[in-house]
């Protein structure tokens, strides 16, 4: 699996960190990761290459993702085909196709479990469970519906080319306070909740579970900053780095480290609490490669699978098992003072009445603030 | 002073010569024809003269105004002038009315103006319950007319044709080209006509300049040109003559006699006194219908290959000595193919043309 | 059959009794195909437009809502009305830009005409929404690159430009028609009788009072139909103002149809109640085109023998004229690209070019990417199959309508300009419907199937102008030398009509190598398209690769092209 540079290619500026790090990573697997010994049971990976292929429809970005599976092809040979696609119209053009019979999906992903829960009522979900699952934290799981491949936590992140010192120094103090402060009128981003589950999840914190603390005041206070708004997150951090804007929220880890290795000035923080969104995957009861899926997911699951991903992106791991070696090295933005790690992870509003609805209502809630 | 006064102009794309020195008057109210056949470079002589094509050398004047001299040209729409195009280029997007009173909207004469001379030219040009139509609801020979009116309406100090009759179909053409005179003289417009068809310029001219490969060939009365040729080409050109090689025996003045292959000798005119010559090839130029049945001076055996009936006259190739010729004789009493005639041609009907 | 047969009856009238049963199974057939090919997918967005979900969702059922919010509501009325302000200013200032350009290089003596004509037909090279990403590194408010150069270099406050607003929306959107206007202008310039302005100077008005009296209402209809024609792609345009920051920026319908596709809840009945509403609004626009290029055949005038036209000289003129066009073509050409070099060799969008880290990983990664070259491959697939078998059907559709003069050719006629009217967008989820269950769904057929309706408007207008302009004597000539109607056809038809084929096909080829909208709902993992992969990267991957991809795009039209222009002598617009 660590040839997967040469396999698939990467995100720019991330070999460097690849080249260095390859070698401990899996000095870091094999001393840390006992459960390596649960290797998939060979009848399934028999069936599995027999099948020899792969449909995967995911959300995460793509090249990163694509050096992912091609870790998994590495390791046992069967090829992935990816699709990306924003994460609801994805979801539901598998349920269309998964409706009228046409089977193409093994995988799906999708940063939303309530979405999920509503197809596996439907029986569209396969009920599978897989020895790997077992390592995942429980909160992080349906078990054989769902299992979350990524948590991505949420936070702050700015362009040092655009914020003083002193600012820098506020918003570390300040933590989500700063999204109020008029000193960011017309430099500050957001993204809609409405694009998908891991926006949803991050505004949700904020108008649905810990609305006591924030709730709409707190939103209306940001929306009067006049924030640009973006319907997908990729082009957002990309004007954060190049310094369109000076500061924007949603800022998750896997991206804003591609970022900084790229040697773009951004920095980022997770003030308190963190809300973080489980990436999570299933699969669909028709998999036209049902073998395959069901390996797919007990690697994805594995600390192996967990593990390959810290190469291209994550702050924490689906298991408790798994961590990121440049963590443990600190190396990168570890090494970094401006650095730390998110320490309250807001993750346990799965359940909420009010996250579950499948009407939003928040989404309705942030729409009428921002005028959208 | 001559309306129109063009001296050496040559025109040049790259290193072609389209118009190599030519040099003419047109006198106030005079029709003049460039006649040629494709390529001779009178649409292109015609073209300087209004302005549309750049002139490399030379100098044009139209009445006292120099328009193009040294390469400097006076754009068209400051001469003064009008034109008639081969295309009619009636503007579509106008009525007649506006076609024709386009003009004059240009120089911002008064509408109440405007309405009396767009009246009276389409008056003149037959087609005054036309006015409100468009252009492109008429036939060819209705924008034929547009466009004649149009022209004339700016009353301009010269008119230019350019083949503006080669568009419309034969009997159309026929009545237009009187109409164009008749017009012509009532107007007493400067006018200059290029066409290549010799017909149209003899009915039409009082002068036709005669031009060939960008050179002017001979100037002249549709008579001049018809009865003195000054070279073969003219002759070919103008009237479809005959033209006969031969070698000089004698000369005497005017006069000459000529030996055709095969023998025969004919007595014949030199055409121009500049072409007399006493030995030396010389062409000898015979009209069809100077050749006459019968015995006289300049008497020939034929014999007859081809008759055609004309109604009036049947046209009869004959052969003499090694030498074939077109004859018009009368329709009465035709010969038959194979007979054999005696023919003849008076001597100054012959004309020797030495280049 | 004798001679006097045929003249007395030219053509179409078929000569043997069985004919008319012939060319009826051929009329069912064309409208059986142009049924599946294009009405039933915009039947479906109608229908589609009154459920509450999608056809194959189990609590989906027929209601009003999505009309009645999207026909009655203000939000959408309103984003209606700038909808069409902008795209009727976006076509304005396209034709404006497309008429000067195009008359400055048929009429006047400026050098280097073929360099300058192929600089202005160049954006078409260049996938729209590439150019607005270009565009968006370069003329957004804080981070753009001529913005940051302006205040370092010239020390300028504020922004010099700002492409995320209304205006700058309108003029990129601009920016990316000018090539249609030009074409479609300039080719009815070059057509044009020079007479027709000769006569003009010959009665005492200048070159300009003669370009405004005479040139440009000659060509009035093309000039019509050229802005109807950009309107009506315009209106349907989403990759553009979403670019650009979206509604924020601008509210724009296609833009509200994208999200209503994308975001949360994912409502395609909204989205098809929008298509609808733009639908009808492209349809007026597509009426105009039709009258504008009915009255263009009644403008067809006597030409003249083949005379050289004069060019204008432009003196003093000249240096602001080639200025222009410079300024055009910076615009249009030489700052997107540099923009888009930028960012493909450098490791992260630096608005600062001298903190930029230069690198060649981005182009290494995408061009050695194996789904890269996967979707290079599918896209040059379809942009052969889609413009050849889009060409073969409007030569089969324009030859029955006009020639063989089939029943129901009016209707055949106006069902093949439909898709017109219809936002590619709002096309591909009819087309994801009607293919749905068909074994064609998530193959590359799909998107060639898409493509082909999307595209037999332009192909089937080009062909039938061809099939128009040639004499039908030069049939009839065949036809009495005793061809038969196939070999007459074949032999004569077909070869005087190639150039215009010839023209259509590549233009399709641009078409189908560009588009995004329609692709976009039907991609596969075994059908992504260049076009595909570089809207994902921009949404959810990184800019750079973005760029490279749009500039790999690039490439293979700029090949397509060439190979077009040598080998099979074809051109996009006339030569002068």
């Amino acid at each position: 699996m660590i040839k997967s540079e040469d396999a698939r290619p990467l995100a720019s500026g991330r070999r460097s960190f690849l080249r260095a790090t390859v070698g401990t990573a899996m000095l870091a697997m094999f001393v840390a990761v006992p459960a390596l010994a649960q290797e998939a049971n060979p009848e399934l990976v028999a069936a599995a290459q027999a099948e020899g292929t792969l449909t995967f429809y995911h959300t995460t970005a793509i090249d990163p993702t694509a050096t992912w599976t091609a870790a998994f092809t590495e390791k046992y040979g069967i090829e992935t085909q990816n699709v990306r696609g924003p994460s609801y119209p994805l979801f539901d053009r598998w349920l269309t196709e998964e409706r009228v019979g046409q089977h193409i999906a093994d995988v799906i992903q999708i940063t939303d479990t309530v979405l999920i829960e509503a197809a596996h009522d439907e029986g569209l979900i396969a009920d599978y469970t897989p020895a790997s699952g077992e390592g995942i934290r429980p909160e992080m799981k349906k078990e054989g519906v769902w299992y979350t491949a990524f948590v991505n936590a949420m936070g702050i992140a700015w362009n040092t080319d655009r914020v003083t010192p002193e600012e820098e120094q506020m918003i570390l103090e300040q933590g989500w306070d700063t999204l109020k402060d008029l000193r960011w009128k017309g430099r500050i981003a957001t993204g809609t909740p409405a694009s998908g589950g891991s926006s949803y999840s991050y505004v949700y914190m904020f108008l649905g579970g810990e609305r006591d603390t924030f709730g709409p005041d707190f939103v209306k206070a940001m929306a009067a900053l006049e924030p640009q708004v973006y319907d997908s997150k990729s082009p957002m951090y990309d004007r954060l780095a190049a310094g369109e804007h000076s500061i924007v929220d949603q800022a998750s880890q896997s991206d804003m480290g591609g970022f900084y290795l790229s040697g773009a000035p951004v920095r980022w923080t997770f003030p308190s609490p963190t809300p973080a969104n489980l990436t999570v995957q299933t699969i669909s009861a028709n998999a036209p490669h049902p073998n395959a899926a069901k390996l797919f997911q007990e690697w994805a699951m594995s600390s192996e699978g967990q593990a390959a991903w810290f190469e291209v992106a994550g702050v924490l791991s689906a298991r408790e098992d798994t961590v990121d070696p440049r963590k443990t090295n600190g190396t990168d933005w570890y090494a970094e003072p401006w650095y730390s790690d998110p320490e309250n992870l807001y993750i346990d509003y799965l359940a909420d009445p009010g996250y579950v609805d499948p009407a939003k209502p928040i989404i309705a809630e942030w729409n009428t603030i921002f005028q959208r | 002073m001559p309306q129109l006064s063009v001296k050496d102009l040559v025109v040049a794309y790259g290193n072609v010569q389209a118009v190599k020195g030519v040099s003419f008057d047109v006198e106030e109210g005079e029709f003049v024809s460039l006649l040629g056949p494709s390529g001779c470079g009178k649409t292109t002589t015609l073209r300087c003269i209004a302005g549309l094509e750049s002139s490399s050398a030379g100098s044009i004047s139209i009445g006292k105004d120099i328009v193009a001299a040294d390469g400097m040209d006076v754009p068209p729409e400051k001469r003064g002038i009008n034109m008639v195009f081969q295309s009619y280029a009636v503007w579509p997007h106008m009525s007649v009315f506006e076609n024709v009173a386009y003009g004059l909207r240009t120089r911002r004469e008064p509408s109440a103006t405007i309405q009396t001379k767009v009246d009276e030219a389409l008056a003149v040009v037959g087609l005054s319950t036309f006015a409100a139509r468009f252009g492109t609801e008429l036939s060819g020979g209705q924008q034929q007319r547009v466009a004649l009116a149009r022209a004339i309406v700016t009353s301009p100090r010269l008119l230019l044709f350019d083949e503006p009759l080669s568009n419309l179909d034969a009997g159309l053409r026929d009545r237009m080209r009187f109409e164009l005179v008749d017009l012509q003289r009532r107007l007493g417009t400067t006018s200059l006509y290029v066409t290549h068809d010799q017909s149209e310029a003899m009915l039409m001219s009082d002068r036709i300049i005669l031009m060939k490969d960008g050179e002017m060939v001979q100037s002249g009365t549709p008579r001049d040109l018809y009865d003195r040729p000054a070279s073969r080409f003219a002759a070919e050109f103008v009237g479809n003559a005959n033209i006969l090689d031969g070698e000089i025996v004698r000369s005497s003045g005017d006069s000459a006699m000529v030996r055709l292959p095969g023998g025969i000798e004919l007595e014949g005119m030199f055409t121009w006194q500049d072409h007399r010559q006493v030995t030396g090839p010389v062409a000898a130029c015979i009209r069809a219908e100077a050749i006459s049945p019968g015995s006289g001076p300049n008497a020939m055996i034929a014999e007859v290959k081809t008759v055609s009936f004309l109604g009036p006259t049947v046209s009869c190739i004959l052969q003499v000595g090694h030498a074939t010729m077109r004859a018009e004789l009368p329709a009465r009493q035709p010969p038959t193919v194979g007979e054999k005639i005696t023919v003849h041609v008076a001597p100054e009907a012959v004309g020797l043309i030495t280049r | 059959m004798t001679v006097a047969d045929i003249t007395a009856r030219p053509l179409a009238k078929p000569a043997r009794a069985n004919g008319r049963g012939r060319y009826t199974a051929l009329s069912v057939g064309l409208g059986l195909l142009l049924g599946v090919l294009v009405v039933v997918p915009v039947v479906l967005m109608f229908l589609g437009a009154v459920r509450t979900g999608t056809f194959v969702d189990p609590r989906a059922e027929f209601s009003l809502r999505s009309m009645l919010a999207v026909y009655t509501t203000l939000p959408y009325l309103r984003t209606l009305a700038i909808t069409v302000g902008a795209s009727l200013l976006v076509s304005a200032i396209a034709c404006a830009t497309g008429i000067a350009l195009a008359w400055l290089i048929a009429r006047t003596d400026l050098p280097r005409k073929g360099w300058m004509e192929n600089s202005v037909i160049a954006p078409l090279y260049l996938s729209p929404f590439v150019g607005a990403l270009a565009w968006l590194i370069l003329g957004s408010p804080n981070a753009g690159l001529v913005n940051v150069l302006a205040r370092d270099v010239f020390g300028m406050s504020g922004s010099v430009i700002n492409v995320m607003t209304p205006v700058g929306i309108i003029l990129i959107m601009a920016l990316y028609n000018v090539p249609y206007a030009y074409m479609t202008v300039s080719s009815a310039l070059k057509g044009m009788d020079p007479s027709m302005e000769e006569a003009s100077y010959l009665n005492g008005a200048g070159v300009f009072s003669t370009a405004l009296r005479i040139t440009f209402p000659v060509v009035r209809p093309a000039i019509i139909s050229a802005f109807f024609f950009v309107f009506v792609l315009t209106a349907g345009t989403f990759s553009i103002p979403a670019a650009l920051g979206g509604t924020q920026s601008m509210p724009f319908l296609a833009v509200d149809i994208y999200r209503s596709t994308a975001t949360y809840p994912v409502d395609y009945s909204r989205a098809a109640a929008i298509g609808t509403l733009l639908f009808w609004i492209s349809l007026i626009g597509v009426a105009f085109y039709r009258f504008a290029s009915r009255v263009a055949s009644r403008f067809v005038t006597v030409t003249a023998r083949g005379y050289r036209t004069r060019f204008i000289k432009l003196r003093g003129w000249k240096a602001p004229s080639i200025g222009i066009i410079a300024l055009y073509v910076l615009l249009a050409i030489v700052l997107p690209y540099i923009a888009l070099l930028y960012v493909s060799f450098t490791s992260f969008t630096s608005s600062s070019i001298s903190a930029a880290r230069w690198t060649l990983d981005n182009f290494q990664a995408v061009i050695s990417s194996v789904s890269v070259r996967k979707s290079l491959f599918n896209t040059i697939l379809v942009s052969v199959l889609a413009p050849t078998l889009a060409v073969m059907l409007a030569i089969v559709l324009a030859y029955s309508i006009r020639r063989l003069k089939v029943l129901g050719g009016a209707t055949l006629d106006y069902v093949a300009m439909f898709p017109i009217a219809v936002p590619g967008i709002v096309f591909g989820t009819g087309v994801f419907w009607t293919y749905l269950m068909t074994p064609v769904y998530g193959s590359i057929w799909i998107l060639v199937l898409a493509f082909v309706a999307t595209y037999i408007p332009f192909a089937y207008r080009m062909v039938d102008t061809s099939l128009i302009q040639i004499d039908k004597s030069l049939e009839e000539a065949s036809a009495i030398c005793g061809a038969s109607h196939w070999r007459t056809a074949s032999q004569i038809t077909f070869k005087l009509i190639r150039p215009g084929v010839l023209s259509a096909w590549i233009l399709v080829f641009i078409f189908s190598v560009r588009e995004v909208s329609a692709a976009i709902m039907l991609a596969s993992p075994t059908n992504t398209v260049l076009a595909v992969m570089s809207w994902d990267y921009l949404e959810f991957g990184n800019v750079q690769n973005a760029a490279i991809v749009g500039l790999l795009q690039t490439a293979l039209l700029i090949a397509g092209i060439l190979a077009g222009r040598f080998v099979f002598r074809v051109q996009l617009s006339q030569p002068t």
